[in-house]
């Protein structure tokens, strides 16, 4: 193995090379200034002018790879560059991107349609002309919007947030080194086919996957306050995945996933092949396990399964413009300097933070997609709301950006989560929270509590027109007895509605948990990370998880032999 | 006709002489594992009482692709890919009545959301355990499906009376297990890419333009249980080149340039190429500045691919049989047909025996040809997608339809499959139009302003280039879905010229065919003597997506026609509608420089 040698070099010579490259003008940076500027000043000849205008280009090179129960079914290596313009008409009190209430859902659908694909080399002519292309394109149409938006406003009620929006941020200097990249893949197809043969020699597990993801991507940024930021970050994610049916059909997934900003950030051999044959033992022993009944009463969620459920049923509430737009349910809206949860958690999102204890947190970045400085956020302290995770549409009460505008390439910016840290001031051992559990069930009376140990991810309504319910999805449950014993069962999905869950929150463990995600919503796809102490909840509910309706094939699986 | 048929002849020869350099594929790992699944299937696939499958199809596409785009010479897609897909098909019931041909409305079963459901991912690797055990369970699923569907059909037929036709045609098995011998591969079409994208540096009045080169290596395995087994490749390279711009007034300009072969090798040299985009590139500037009109109905003359263009957008997708599938509602089967009209026009199956071209035009389809005059023709094959071996097929005959494309699912006046299955349906392979009496460019142009001067109109139409491709017909399909018709259907032209009586030919812009139908081609007046090829992706027909009811290939068809130019006695042509967008309010930032 000297991979890790060859890597170590590579870098080092990357890094130096590019440490030169630095301090001189970086051509497609250059070349986007440049355009943006000529752009602007011409179309500021126009009527209406535009009063804001920023490009963010977007380079990812990826390298996916992924095998099933030992045999490869992916390879693939690709670059793309994406363009994300911000052009705004208007002021900053009402511009073209008001929200049009009532309107069509596919306002921006399609916007793309027509306009061309950036070049991938740093050819500044060629990438001036694709510029310059939608940035009209652009224009156009942000003026029909606004017109479109000034009729809106005229013909509906007053709305009850009558902030406006956008807000002036301060201009920006900040400029990394593009990062080192570099996966050799054949090594890793070789890997990935050894991380999921274990699965095959096994029928109940029905499908398998090992997978890597390589990723660098380069965000630069310009806008017509003078703002320039250039950052550019590796990301690695290696998961494994796994499922098996029992025999009522019940399909049970597993899930292992590692992430790192370097490559030697991921485990070694070794270390996942142990975690792969516990996932085996763990589905052999779920397909064998009793199917969980709906049940109320209490439970303690594990540190991972806490912070899916902070992530789901506390952060999507916290996001700015969700308080603004009067589709929302806006749960915290006018809660701020009130008790929102038990006095002894604070809550805060910090964008900043590369990593926690040992592990990497993914929700770090330097700067948001609007050119704004990441920074700490206090959310909730000691039980009481604080702020907002805020982008640069400003919300009543909280007029300018704290850094948490987000998008994945392609998709419009909204506030989102970052790194969002729960901490607890006071603190049990694992054992000790157990103990109360016990008590707890005891005190209510029931058979058992629960134990929800891993999750493989939740989500949740934020919108008026339907319940504000979550789902947080365990994948390993236990019931806990009065005497002690635990019990592996199957079959349930966590369920419940966020205000009743906060305040049934009694205590917290020292037992400290990331879950490092990605995370789905209005801008796309964006990494974060949720950590939390374990906590012990009086009451939750837990309800049967859907179940495939399909009979097990007809025939056994093929067996292996005539393999020459 | 008779110098097209020994011309077939002759290059049959040729590649009759390549088969001895193929290799015999017995140590083909996945047709292995396919085979052994596919015995143990036929052999114990049963589930309690229910029938057991009388057909079974097993096949894996492995496709090996690489798209390449660039623009003003810099790169903007490069991106290989390697895919292998399997798709398994399974009949249950009999020959006369199974459980395809059959769509549920009320569970949405069968059809398009069959086809979906039958194709699935394979291993890269060639990993026999794990190629069969994907077999295995798409089998699984496909069997299970199958049931379910022949019960609810045999429920809806005891409901109604007639179904004559029978659901699945028997054709002879064809055993093809040559390994293929693989294609020259991509080639430098990076390079290619930026090198004729970078011709438009030097034109900075053309606001957009792009250069986009396919490669892709389409190797099927097949193997069905009546024995058929084979093996194929079908490598594709396709060239395209365009670009856009505006006029001061905001019409827009667009034309581009495609190019279909196997290789690199069957490409015009790249010296050619450049020279070619560099003339179309002059031309859109002429364009820019040039001339409209009104209106003009009379004459009009398709020269070069033009002819190709009209022939495969409008009258060659009539040219296929397609099944109306039945249903559990008969409401759906009325809607379809009227849909079916529609969506591109209906297929000629109510014309046989009557004429659908003049008498001096014939059309046959040759699968069995490769080349015409050194170009590659895109439809050749052996054996199409359902096993079949494909043959020569005359479809008209001195204007007279004889006969139409048909896969293994029989229409009621063609029982038998012309080996014409080529992907997701019934698709034409190379297209012959042949005449007896063939004129020469000059006297093509003689006859064309005879005619003129005849209706007393000022100059005559020429159409050198009608633009749009396969792309064209798809947004016209998409335009009549959303119910639009009349301009937005029509065909915007790239290039077009008038001619006057002393032989001046002037460039014209903003000039769309009003309207076009299969019938318009019976007022075909003349043909030219000396045929071009012309190849295009061939649009599926959405009926063909309905009727299968099983697994397909996922292989989009690509067509070539072998054409004369055609006079058209009267073709109506209108000036392009905006609204047009606004002209850029920044000149290009390379005009500056």
């Amino acid at each position: 193995m000297n991979l890790p040698g060859k890597i170590l070099i590579i870098s080092l010579w990357l890094s130096s090379a590019l440490g030169l490259s630095a301090q001189q003008a970086d051509p497609v940076l250059s070349a986007m200034k440049g355009e943006l500027n000529r752009s602007f000043q011409n179309l500021k000849k126009a009527t209406p002018p535009p009063y804001f205008l920023s490009y963010q280009l977007t380079d990812n090179r990826a390298v996916v790879i992924t095998a099933s129960f030992g045999a490869l079914t992916g390879s693939t290596e690709g670059k793309t560059r994406l363009l994300d313009v911000d052009l705004r008409v208007g002021d900053y009190k009402l511009d073209n991107t008001h929200p049009i209430r009532e309107g069509s859902a596919f306002g921006a659908f399609g916007e793309r349609m027509g306009e061309p694909r950036m070049p991938l080399d740093d050819a500044p002519d060629a990438l001036s002309v694709a510029l310059w292309q939608v940035t009209e394109n652009r224009y156009r149409r942000a003026v029909e919007q606004l017109e479109h938006v000034k009729a809106n406003v005229q013909v509906k009620v007053e709305q009850e947030d009558r902030s406006g929006d956008f807000s002036a941020a301060g201009v920006e200097n900040y400029r990394e080194p593009i990062a080192p990249f570099f996966i050799d893949s054949k090594i890793w197809e070789e890997k990935v086919r050894k991380f999921s043969q274990p699965f095959a020699e096994h029928k109940e597990i029905i499908e398998s996957s090992a997978q890597i993801d390589a990723e660098i991507e380069t965000r630069r940024y310009v806008n017509s306050d003078g703002s320039q930021v250039l950052m550019s970050s590796p990301f690695y994610r290696l998961s494994i995945s796994a499922t098996a049916k029992a025999d009522d059909g019940m399909e049970l997934p597993l899930h292992q996933t590692y992430m790192s900003f370097r490559l030697d950030g991921l485990p070694g051999d070794a270390a996942v092949q142990k975690d792969v044959d516990r996932m085996v033992q763990t589905l052999l022993a779920l397909v064998r396990a009793p199917v969980a009944e709906p049940f109320t009463g209490p439970a303690i969620l594990s540190g991972r399964a806490s912070s899916v459920f902070f992530h789901e049923i506390f952060g999507h509430r916290i996001e700015g413009q969700r308080q603004k737009n009067e589709d929302e349910a806006q749960t915290f809206k006018k809660k701020v300097n009130q008790a929102v949860l038990p006095d002894f958690i604070s809550v805060y999102s910090d964008p900043t933070l590369h990593q926690l204890g040992e592990t990497e947190l993914v929700g770090y970045y330097p700067y948001d997609d609007e050119g704004v400085r990441a920074r700490r956020v206090m959310i909730v302290e000691r039980g009481v709301l604080k702020n907002f995770l805020m982008s640069r549409t400003p919300i009543e009460g909280f007029s300018s950006s704290n850094g948490h505008g987000r998008r994945q390439q392609g998709y419009k910016v909204v506030a989102r989560q970052s790194n969002l840290v729960v901490e607890s001031s006071k603190h049990v051992s694992r054992a000790e929270l157990k103990r109360m559990l016990i008590e707890q069930v005891k005190a209510a009376n029931k058979p058992y509590g629960l134990l929800f140990d891993d999750i493989e991810g939740g989500f949740t309504f934020t919108q008026r027109v339907i319940p504000n319910a979550f789902n947080v999805r365990p994948t390993v449950v236990y019931r806990i007895y009065p005497d002690g014993r635990e019990e592996l069962v199957r079959g349930v999905d966590l369920i419940g509605t966020p205000l009743i869950a906060f305040s049934k929150i009694l205590a917290a463990d020292d037992d400290v948990a990331v879950f490092n995600g990605v995370c789905g919503a209005e801008s796309g796809w964006v990494p974060v990370s949720a950590s939390s102490p374990g906590l012990l909840i009086s009451q939750i509910e837990v309800q049967r998880k859907e179940k495939s309706q399909e009979r097990a094939p007809i025939l056994p699986p093929p067996a292996a032999v005539r393999e020459k | 006709m008779n110098v097209t048929l020994r011309r077939v002849a002759l290059v049959w020869g040729v590649l009759g002489s390549l088969l001895p350099l193929t290799a015999p594929a017995q140590d083909d790992v996945a047709m292995r594992a396919m085979q052994d699944e596919l015995a143990r299937s036929v052999s114990q696939l049963q589930l309690q009482q229910m029938d057991k499958p009388y057909f079974l199809a097993y096949r894996m596409d492995e496709i090996n692709e690489t798209t390449v785009s660039a623009s003003l010479g810099s790169l903007t897609l490069s991106q290989p890919s390697r895919t292998r897909l399997i798709g398994v098909e399974v009949r249950v019931g009999d020959y006369a009545i199974d459980n395809s041909n059959y769509i549920s409305m009320g569970s949405l079963r069968g059809g398009m959301a069959g086809i979906l459901s039958s194709i699935s991912q394979a291993p890269l690797d060639d990993n026999y355990q794990q190629i069969r055990r994907q077999f295995w369970l798409a089998t699984d699923a496909q069997y299970k499906k199958a049931l379910e569907d022949l019960s609810a059909k045999r429920a809806a037929l005891n409901m109604r009376k007639g179904n004559e036709v029978p659901d699945f045609s028997k054709e002879s098995p064809v055993r093809d297990n040559e390994k293929p011998v693989s294609g020259a591969g991509p080639g430098d079409l990076e390079g290619l890419a930026r090198a004729l994208s970078a011709v438009f540096k030097s034109s900075p009045e053309i606001y957009t333009s792009s250069v986009d080169v396919v490669y892709r290596d389409f190797v099927t395995r097949y193997a069905n249980s009546e024995g058929s087994t084979f093996l194929r490749s079908q490598p594709i390279l396709k060239l395209q080149v365009t670009a856009q711009t505006q006029a001061n007034d905001g019409l827009p300009i667009a034309d581009s340039i495609e190019v279909f072969g196997r290789s690199m090798t069957d490409l015009p040299t790249r010296d050619q190429l450049v020279a070619q985009v560099g003339e179309m590139a002059a031309r859109i500037l002429k364009l820019r500045s040039a001339s409209s009109m009104e209106r003009y109905n009379g004459p009009v003359l398709f020269e070069g691919a033009a002819a190709g263009e009209m022939f495969s957008q409008e009258f060659a997708t009539g040219l296929m049989a397609v099944r109306t599938p039945m249903s559990d509602d008969s409401r759906f089967e009325l809607f379809f047909n009227q849909m079916m009209a529609q969506l591109g026009g209906g297929s000629f199956v109510d014309k046989l025996g009557g004429r659908v071209l003049p008498e001096f035009l014939s059309v046959t389809d040759n699968p069995l040809q490769a080349e015409y005059q050194g170009h590659a023709l895109m439809g050749a094959a052996k054996v199409d997608d359902d096993g079949v071996k494909t043959r020569n097929t005359v479809l008209i005959e001195h204007g007279v339809l004889k006969t139409l494309l048909t896969t293994r699912a029989p229409v009621r006046a063609i029982p038998q499959s012309t080996g014409s299955r080529r992907g997701w349906g019934p698709a034409p392979s190379n297209l012959f139009v042949t005449s007896d009496k063939g004129l020469s460019p000059d006297e093509l142009r003689k006859e064309l302003l005879r005619r003129v001067k005849e209706r007393g109109l000022d100059y005559g139409i020429v159409v050198r280039r009608v633009g749009g491709g396969s792309a064209a017909s798809f947004m016209k399909m998409a335009a009549r879905m959303a119910g639009q018709s009349g301009a937005n259907t029509s065909n915007s032209i790239s290039e077009v010229y008038k001619l006057y009586p002393d032989g001046r030919e002037e460039l014209v812009r903003g000039v769309e065919i009003a309207e076009m139908t299969p019938a318009t081609f019976k007022d075909v007046v003349a043909v030219g003597a000396a045929p071009v090829v012309y190849s295009d992706e061939f649009v599926p027909r959405i009926g063909a997506l309905f009727s299968l009811g099983v697994s397909a290939s996922s292989n989009v068809p690509v067509v070539s026609c072998v054409i004369p130019a055609m006079l058209f006695e009267e073709v109506s042509l209108v000036k392009s509608q905006g609204p047009f967008p606004n002209p850029p309010i920044s000149p290009s930032p390379l005009a500056k420089q």
